[in-house]
């Protein structure tokens, strides 16, 4: 796996406000990145330093092996990018907006644009002037902007922002079909894990300024229960307990003084219960319950990773 | 260069589809329209108020109110000035004559003739009189210029009292006249030679108080030899127009094209303020529409875009003081019509005339006056970029331009501070600069050039500043 963009130890501080603490993370080619916190987590905040909104105070970004501070038209020359919202010149029509971006990049043809504008299915209104665009496709427009030049790394922020569920879905085939197929390593941040579920490969968590960590989906998923259905049996003697079921060959965990889990393969889980009930009863301990657990979506895995699902933005 | 090249286009595609852009080009189209239309009203007020004196036709009684005057106070001479308005009358000869002229002359030579034979003067004196004042006569009714103006000569010669330097200078225009038999009238020839008589006359005077040891103001002199010069080439090549002094303020002869033409040169300010809105918008609106961000994530450095933006915004004020320049050729043409347009404008320089197309000077006017645009549409760019707010990069630039003049005139004239003289306002206008019209003394050229330069590098590098440092 070839990186495509490489963060190490970013750290910002505007004002007197630290935003960011030391963020490194790597994206792939070939794969979407998600790029998931919760409002006003530092997303926005790190992707303008990535393309140089922002200067970069601390660490170093490296862009399929250039450094972007020191060759800068180099590595933006392989970056594509949306930030915030998709503001575009509200007195020129998309297609006279996509021809400046073409102009300022070099190499893209008419009939690349036209290419990309058929893309996302702005060809029967990208004549009419950007001001009469609803935000929706203004969203498209700015996707159709960057991926104009074919770059490496593509950036997206919060792309699905106003965009209808076909739209969205239009989008996510999108993103794939360019890192699946055309190696393109895709960042995509988001708000909303439901969505990152579904289009992404890999995410990275952030909150207040922290990145939490980088995992798989399936990854992030199974470290709860992905795959599996987690049991929980409430028991009078819980390391006493799990003594004996390590004995089973079952791998358990202890959730807290009385309760712990054991993560047992979906649809088969009838037999081990039955033998680690009977084992427990067996040995003495007193059983006071055994439930299977609700089959964890990422979004509580996001909320319990990030502790700020009820508290205020940070 | 080709990339770079394409950054300015995009400026360009982005100006150009604004409505403001186009709604302030109208306002140019209307100002040289106007300026047209202004100087047809000039026009007919001048006829209106015609000089009586220059009336070159006679009518009934126009001299009765004169000879009524004389019988009435009987200033000295008068018998003898009745007798020439009353055959003035009868003959039916107008002011602008030449004869209107000689019949004065003949008047003052028979008041002369009879202060004389009072005190009692030689025989050969009263004879001599009794002649010249004859001659005059003969000439009137023979309608003789030439020999009038032989007479006119005889009588130079004839007067003992002027030295040989000075009767050649005075007789100067009159043998003029004759070698180039060039007949009097109210044309503009006769004009000229009139005031190249009088220039001439000033030039003896001053160099003979020079001789005697009185400093002169010789930057004066050089400029009167040199248009004794001009007005001579003029005759001589048949020029009609002097370029150079042509306005609507002071139009020789009818007011005409060059007239018109050379005032739009004092009206580019109307371009300024295309240039300052362009200039103070061009940066702060990329912020203010959000679409900065779109602009700065492309593989272009922050300095080259910044400088896409300031190169459009000099070459738009050019194009626009080229299309303002045409726009007033064309509707001064339209106006006046194209008999003008072959006079050339004439420079005097070390004895020498040169000759240079009418339009050319015209365009070197704009050029000059393009300084100004170009600093204070720097300093609105500078605003621009720094602040981020066009409504206040726009407001100070136009401010400048406007204030700028009253500004330095209230330091100087009313507190007569002379350090005001660094400051820029004092130095953009260039022309007057050269023309020694400015109002600090001494103020040169390179001077004013060197502080324009100061001042728009201190602009430019404070919008570079501003832009490539700044956190979107
Ligand atoms: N220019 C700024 N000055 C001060 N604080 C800022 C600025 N921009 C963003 N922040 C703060 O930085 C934090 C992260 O913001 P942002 O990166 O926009 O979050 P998000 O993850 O929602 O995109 C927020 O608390 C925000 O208030
Ligand atoms: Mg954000």
């Amino acid at each position: 796996m070839t990186t495509a963009l490489k963060l190490e130890h970013i750290s910002k501080t505007i004002g007197k406000k630290q935003i960011l603490h030391d963020i490194s993370f790597e994206t792939y080619a070939g794969e979407v990145f998600g790029f998931l916190g919760p409002n006003g987590a530092g997303k926005t905040t790190t992707i303008k330093i990535i393309v140089g909104l922002l200067c970069l105070d601390e660490g170093a970004i490296t862009v399929c092996g250039t450094a972007l501070k020191n060759h800068f038209e180099k590595a933006m020359q392989n970056i594509g990018g949306i930030v915030e919202n998709p503001e575009m010149y509200k007195y020129l029509t998309g297609m006279q907006n996509l021809r400046q971006y073409a102009r300022m990049r070099g190499n893209v043809s008419q009939k690349r644009i036209d290419e990309v504008v058929e893309m996302v299915g702005l060809s029967n209104r990208i004549h009419e002037k950007v001001g009469h665009y609803s935000l929706g496709m203004r969203q498209r427009l700015g996707v159709a902007q960057s991926i104009l030049h074919h770059p490496k790394v593509l950036i997206l922020d919060e792309p699905t922002n106003g965009l209808d569920p076909a739209g969205i879905k239009e989008l996510r085939d999108i993103l794939k079909n360019l890192a699946h197929k055309e190696g393109v390593g895709v960042l995509v941040s988001s708000h909303l894990m439901s969505e990152m579920e579904m289009m992404c490969d890999r995410v990275g968590i952030i909150a207040e300024g922290k990145l939490i960590g980088v995992q798989t989906v399936e990854e992030l998923i199974s470290t709860s229960s992905g795959g599996k259905t987690g049991f929980v049996f409430t028991v009078s003697d819980v390391p006493r307990a799990l003594e004996l079921i390590a004995g089973l060959n079952q791998e358990a965990t202890r959730l807290d003084g009385r309760r712990f889990q054991v993560a047992l393969p979906s649809g088969e889980t009838d037999e081990p219960v039955s033998a680690i009930c009977a084992k427990l009863i067996g040995a003495g301990i007193g059983l006071y319950g055994a439930a299977p657990m609700e089959n964890k979506k990422l979004e509580d895995v996001f909320i319990a990773l990030t502790e700020t699902g009820g508290k205020q933005i940070g | 260069m080709g990339k770079f090249f394409k950054l300015v286009q995009n400026e360009y595609i982005k100006i150009l589809n604004r409505i403001s852009t186009w709604i302030i080009l109208g306002l140019v189209v209307l100002a040289a329209l106007g300026l047209c239309l202004v100087s047809v009203l000039v026009k007919n007020e001048m006829n209106r108020n015609n000089d009586t004196y220059s009336q070159s036709t006679y009518t009934d009684g126009m001299y009765d109110s004169e000879i009524a005057y004389q019988k009435d106070s009987k200033p000295e001479g008068y018998e003898q000035m009745i007798e020439a308005l009353e055959f003035l009358r009868d003959n039916k000869i107008p002011y602008a004559d030449w004869r209107y002229a000689a019949a004065n002359d003949m008047a003052q030579v028979k008041t002369q003739l009879a202060s004389a034979s009072a005190s009692g003067l030689d025989d050969a004196t009263v004879k001599a009189l009794t002649k010249t004042a004859q001659d005059y006569k003969n000439a009137i009714l023979a309608k003789d210029w030439k020999a009038y103006y032989q007479i006119k000569i005889d009588v130079i010669q004839e007067d003992a009292s002027l030295s040989k330097e000075e009767k050649e200078m005075q007789e100067w225009q009159y043998q003029y006249r004759l070698g180039h038999d060039l007949k009097p009238g109210s044309d503009w020839k006769s004009n000229l030679i009139t005031e190249t008589a009088t220039l001439k006359a000033q030039v003896a005077s001053m160099r003979k108080e020079q001789e005697s040891g009185t400093a002169q103001d010789m930057e004066k002199l050089n400029q009167n030899v040199d248009k004794i010069q001009a007005n001579l080439y003029r005759i001589e090549h048949n020029i009609r127009l002097d370029i150079a002094s042509a306005g609507l303020t002071h139009p020789q002869g009818t007011l005409g094209f060059w007239d018109v033409f050379s005032t739009s040169s004092k009206m580019i300010s109307v371009i300024s303020l295309l240039i300052i809105v362009i200039a103070g918008s061009c940066v702060a609106s990329e912020f203010s529409s959000g679409t900065i961000k779109f602009l700065l994530i492309n593989p272009v450095k922050r300095g080259k875009i910044l400088f896409s933006k300031y190169v459009m915004v000099v070459s738009f004020a050019y194009l626009m003081l080229l299309f303002f320049f045409i726009l007033n050729a064309l509707f001064c043409m339209m106006f006046y019509g194209t008999g003008d347009l072959g006079i050339p404008y004439l420079s005097v320089a070390g004895g020498t005339v040169h000759s240079t197309p009418g339009f050319a000077y015209i365009a070197g006017k704009y050029l000059l006056a393009s300084v100004d645009i170009l600093v204070m549409a720097t300093l609105a760019f500078a605003i621009s970029s720094l602040i981020r707010s066009s409504a206040l990069a726009i407001g100070v630039g136009a401010f400048a331009m406007l204030g700028g003049n009253t500004l330095i005139l209230i330091l100087k004239q009313a507190l007569n501070l002379d350090w005001a003289r660094y400051l820029i306002f004092a130095n953009t206008n260039l022309s007057s600069i050269m023309d020694g019209s400015s109002l600090f003394a001494h103020q040169s050229v390179q001077f004013a050039l060197i502080v324009v330069a100061v001042h728009m590098f201190v602009f430019l590098l404070t919008a570079w500043d501003g832009f490539v440092r700044r956190e979107v």
